[in-house]
């Protein structure tokens, strides 16, 4: 059903009666074109776009637990192109230009808010340092804006200006930047990719990778042996798990990430607040919440669970940026499984076995990233290419030197 | 936590897909990990430690130095 305001006001008459389940619930059949092993974001993303773009509609995505379980329902869903290398940056903008027009493109309200993304400075260094990733968004044709003191007290007054060890100097804004409902997305691609013909199976765990004279004839799973032409992975957090199931060693750790949301607020921040000192960000959803996070635990995880030291730090933080904060009762915690890659930008890349592609190393910036990903995904295995905007996102990068490290914190995952 | 313990420094010389592999590979298992801590709030010695990236138990912890040196684990 093709939804409209039309469809609304009929199926309310109908007294919401009349809507049908928005995808099918296949058995999996015993070969595909294409298999996609990961039902999160970028898989669906992925899948989609195979069938819409590249024509390729005999596709399967596997998923162990339910659509959408993994990081696309955890995350903050901050949606940004303020990247500064070269190799990151028209990606992130193709992706953002994807946004504008997703909603119209998946007809699913995916409830993108263009609210302007601000990162705070402290200091003289933090400042230029700012400036020269605005630089850099520029070069590639993306407005940044350098905000005064004055400026940003005018947009967020709330906001601890006077902090003795870190005051606010200013910022730099993204104005396009903003939030997206994250469920939303992982549904609008999942039924998109549904009508298309794509086969969505739940519950089917990938438990094996079967192989003869050096390609994939197809994978194991709880549901069953099930052929296919080509492979691609985009298990986000079990990357390096599911790799390991055709031999391959990645350049990647995997670490917890927590999140953060409080009890529903009347309209309080209007935009998306990076905090400079330390990692921090807020943003309120529209049921009011305040949703934030900070920085990864630090240790090695796929336990989706975090401890209470970061949940304690990220508080901290949080209370030196917005002193109001702390009369703020927090209702729920979570955490989710990162991909840290060793320089903190992702791999979308072919691998040393014919028809297996890669999708991994988001780290804990994928959310921003799934139509892009999920375009120059299928673009990749589709055409044995990579798209032009992801061509930096190789996985031989590491062994050739030319790594995307906007950090600057060099292998060491835990530090990006 | 500095990282993946079962990674061992290969000779200077070595070539380079061995120190590819030192650098920017990882074990990354989901289940029993071997790891490189700091007892940063304590000693601050290094530690080898044997935990489950699964449940986060620890399972066991040794001094690295002594490890290395061939002391017991
Ligand atoms: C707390 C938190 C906050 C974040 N905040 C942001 C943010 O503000 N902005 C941003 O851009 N990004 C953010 N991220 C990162 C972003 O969520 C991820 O990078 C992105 O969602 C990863 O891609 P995905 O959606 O495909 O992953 P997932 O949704 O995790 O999809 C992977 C799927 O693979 C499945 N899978 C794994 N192994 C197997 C197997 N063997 N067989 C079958 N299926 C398998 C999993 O069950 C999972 O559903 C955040 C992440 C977290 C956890």
């Amino acid at each position: 059903m093709r939804y409209s305001a039309l469809s609304l006001v009929k199926n309310a008459l109908g007294r919401n009666l009349g809507w049908a389940p928005v995808w099918r619930e296949p058995e999996p059949r015993p070969h595909y074109d294409v298999v996609i092993v990961g039902g999160g974001g970028h898989g669906l993303a992925t899948a989609y776009y195979l069938a819409r773009e590249f024509g390729i509609r005999n596709v399967a995505v596997l998923e162990k637990g339910y659509l959408g379980s993994g990081n696309v329902g955890r995350n903050t869903t901050i949606v940004r192109s303020n990247y500064m290398l070269p190799g990151n940056e028209p990606f992130y903008e193709f992706s953002m230009k994807l946004w504008e027009g997703l909603e119209r493109e998946l007809n699913y309200n995916v409830m993108l808010s263009q609210r302007g993304v601000m990162i705070l400075y402290h200091s003289d260094g933090e400042r230029d340092a700012l400036i020269r990733r605005g630089n850099g968004m520029w070069m590639e044709g993306v407005a940044a804006e350098l905000i005064d003191r004055e400026g940003v007290r005018r947009m967020m007054p709330f906001l601890n200006f006077d902090h003795a060890r870190f005051p606010i100097l200013g910022g730099l804004l993204q104005r396009r930047g903003g939030t997206a409902r994250h469920d939303a997305v992982a549904w609008g691609y999942a039924r998109g990719a549904d009508r298309l013909g794509v086969d969505l199976i739940q519950n089917c765990e990938v438990t094996g990778i079967r192989r003869e004279a050096g390609r994939v004839t197809g994978v194991e799973t709880t549901c069953g042996f099930i052929g296919c032409g080509k492979l691609g992975l985009a298990a986000a957090g079990h990357s390096s798990h599911v790799a390991q199931m055709a031999d391959l060693s990645l350049p990647i750790e995997s670490h917890v990430l927590q999140a953060f949301v409080t009890e529903g607020l009347k309209p309080c921040i209007d935009h998306v607040i990076i905090y400079g000192a330390g990692h921090f960000y807020i943003s309120q959803s529209d049921k009011g919440g305040l949703v934030f996070g900070g920085e990864i635990d630090g240790f090695g995880s796929y336990a989706q669970r975090g401890n209470l030291a970061t949940a304690e730090h990220v508080m901290e933080e949080g209370v030196a940026m917005i002193p109001g904060l702390s009369r703020v009762r927090v209702l729920r915690s979570w955490g989710g499984v990162m991909d840290m890659s060793m320089d903190g930008s992702p791999i979308i890349s072919p691998t040393p076995i014919d028809n297996l592609y890669l999708n991994a190393g988001w780290c804990y910036g994928g959310f921003k990233a799934t139509p892009a990903s999920g375009f120059c995904f299928a673009h990749l295995i589709a055409k044995g290419e990579t798209h032009p905007v992801a061509r930096f996102f190789r996985l031989d990068r590491f062994e050739r030197g030319h790594m995307i490290d906007e950090a600057g914190a060099g292998p060491q995952p835990n530090l990006h | 936590m500095t990282g993946d313990a079962t990674r061992l420094r290969p000779a200077s010389d070595a070539s380079d897909e061995a120190w590819h592999a030192y650098v920017y590979l990882r074990a990354n298992p989901k289940g029993v990990h071997l790891e490189h801590w700091q007892h940063v709030g304590g000693c601050r010695r290094f530690l080898v430690v044997e935990r489950n990236t699964a449940t986060h138990d620890v399972l066991s912890v040794a001094d690295a130095a002594e490890l290395a040196r061939g002391g017991a684990a």
